[in-house]
């Protein structure tokens, strides 16, 4: 397949499966800015690892794990990094970020931004029905070790959701 | 108190980020757009350094060939030279090891404990002896900037005496130094948020000791560049008093 071609093609791809990229970002950026940063990133590391992707797993398994991979590992020094006393600019920046959404999913994207990193990457795959099995391949985590943590995590969510609402 | 329970989440969670994709939804020509620019990764922060370095330490060989040229008959002053392009050459070629290295860090297609395990163990090998290397610039500048002086403002290397290569040899540590802290820095807020993300992962396998592995290796790489640092100023000053 030509260049010309194969990037139409993973340009349609990504755009029919953009909303992936639209989570993460949303689950790892405070403000416009660093989303859209994030987002050019990913697409670019897609586009990057593209030529590896053999169709063993599903598209969206595959992406899903080359995006959450740049997000988590991406060093971004110029973010401006928020103290956990900064509730009410944090709020406001996070406001920025989340659209007209329903009290309790913009309660619920707040506590996730409140957990580490590899959290915030294991309860969004658990939200989006990703299995054991998945979750287990796009981390590297062993099946046994993505159930503990995700009893952890959804504990830990539950506790910061009391307190924000 | 009543415990939350998440998995009422999970449904609504499904439906609302229908409206996050259809208020920020991308066009082609976007997407388009962002896959020609240049990534805002670390890895290519660090081969636009190297290249910098590699140009640098290419125009400095170009200097100290115009300076055996410049100290012609002083067979003192042209082995200096000469062994100084020689060792600018032989850190390019160190840098250019280095660089061929980085496409093996740019992959995020794997596993994330594997790629974290990689990006660490790169930054904390390959990566830390190119900082040392790379600092190594700022010295190698300061001695050609400093014969050039002295051939342009007296048209000989003066004899020194110990006072005089106190003061140099301490600028010319402190220019190591300056350059060295400047991208340690910058190194160890990369590795750090790497090995962040790894303990977070793994938890209780990544244990203390590995961290602590890692340090000791880093303060060897320090005390060798160091050392071979004093050797190479000794030398450098051994020769110019002959």
């Amino acid at each position: 397949m030509k260049q010309r071609e194969k990037e139409t093609e993973f340009i349609k791809t990504i755009e029919q499966h953009q909303n992936i990229l639209h989570k993460i970002c949303s689950v790892y950026c405070c403000s416009q800015d660093d989303k859209k940063d994030l987002y050019q990133e990913m697409t670019l590391q897609l586009w990057k690892a593209y030529p590896s992707f053999q169709g063993r797993s599903a598209f969206s398994t595959w992406m899903y794990r080359v995006a959450l991979n740049t997000a988590i590992t991406i060093s971004r020094k110029n973010q401006v990094q928020l103290k956990p006393e900064d509730t009410q600019l944090r709020i406001v920046k996070e406001m920025e970020t989340l659209p007209d959404l329903s009290e309790d999913i913009r309660i619920l994207y707040q506590a996730i931004n409140r957990l580490n990193k590899i959290e915030r990457a294991i309860i969004l795959l658990w939200l989006e029905e990703k299995s054991y099995d998945e979750i287990s391949e796009i981390t590297g985590l062993t099946i046994k070790n993505v159930g503990v943590k995700l009893v952890r995590i959804k504990k830990k969510l539950a506790i910061l959701i009391e307190k924000l609402s | 108190m009543e415990t939350i329970d998440i998995n009422k989440y999970k449904e609504s969670w499904k439906q609302e980020n229908q409206k996050i994709t259809s208020q920020n939804k991308l066009s082609i020509v976007e997407i388009q757009t962002f896959i020609h620019k240049q990534s805002k990764d670390v890895s290519q922060k660090f081969r636009i350094g190297i290249v910098v370095d590699a140009v640098i330490k290419s125009t400095l060989i170009v200097s100290y060939l115009i300076l055996i040229t410049l100290f012609w008959g002083d067979v003192t002053l042209i082995s200096l030279n000469a062994i100084l392009v020689l060792v600018s050459i032989l850190l390019i070629l160190f840098q250019i090891k280095v660089y061929k290295q980085i496409p093996g860090i740019e992959s995020n297609s794997g596993k994330l404990n594997d790629i974290l395990k990689q990006k660490i163990d790169f930054f904390n090998n390959t990566y830390a002896k190119s900082i040392y290397i790379g600092a190594l610039t700022n010295p190698l500048f300061f001695i050609s900037g400093m014969l050039f002086y002295f051939r342009f403002k007296y048209g000989e290397v003066r004899a020194m005496d110990l006072e005089d290569y106190i003061v140099f040899g301490t600028a010319i540590l402190i220019s190591y130094v300056f350059a060295l802290v400047a991208q340690l820095k910058s190194y160890q807020f990369s590795v750090k948020n790497l090995q962040t993300c790894l303990k977070e992962l793994n938890e209780d396998t990544i244990t203390e000791l590995t961290i602590k592995q890692n340090r000791n290796k880093k303060l060897r790489v320090f005390a060798v560049a160091l050392l071979f640092l004093i050797i190479g100023l000794l030398l450098l000053f051994y020769i110019m008093a002959l």
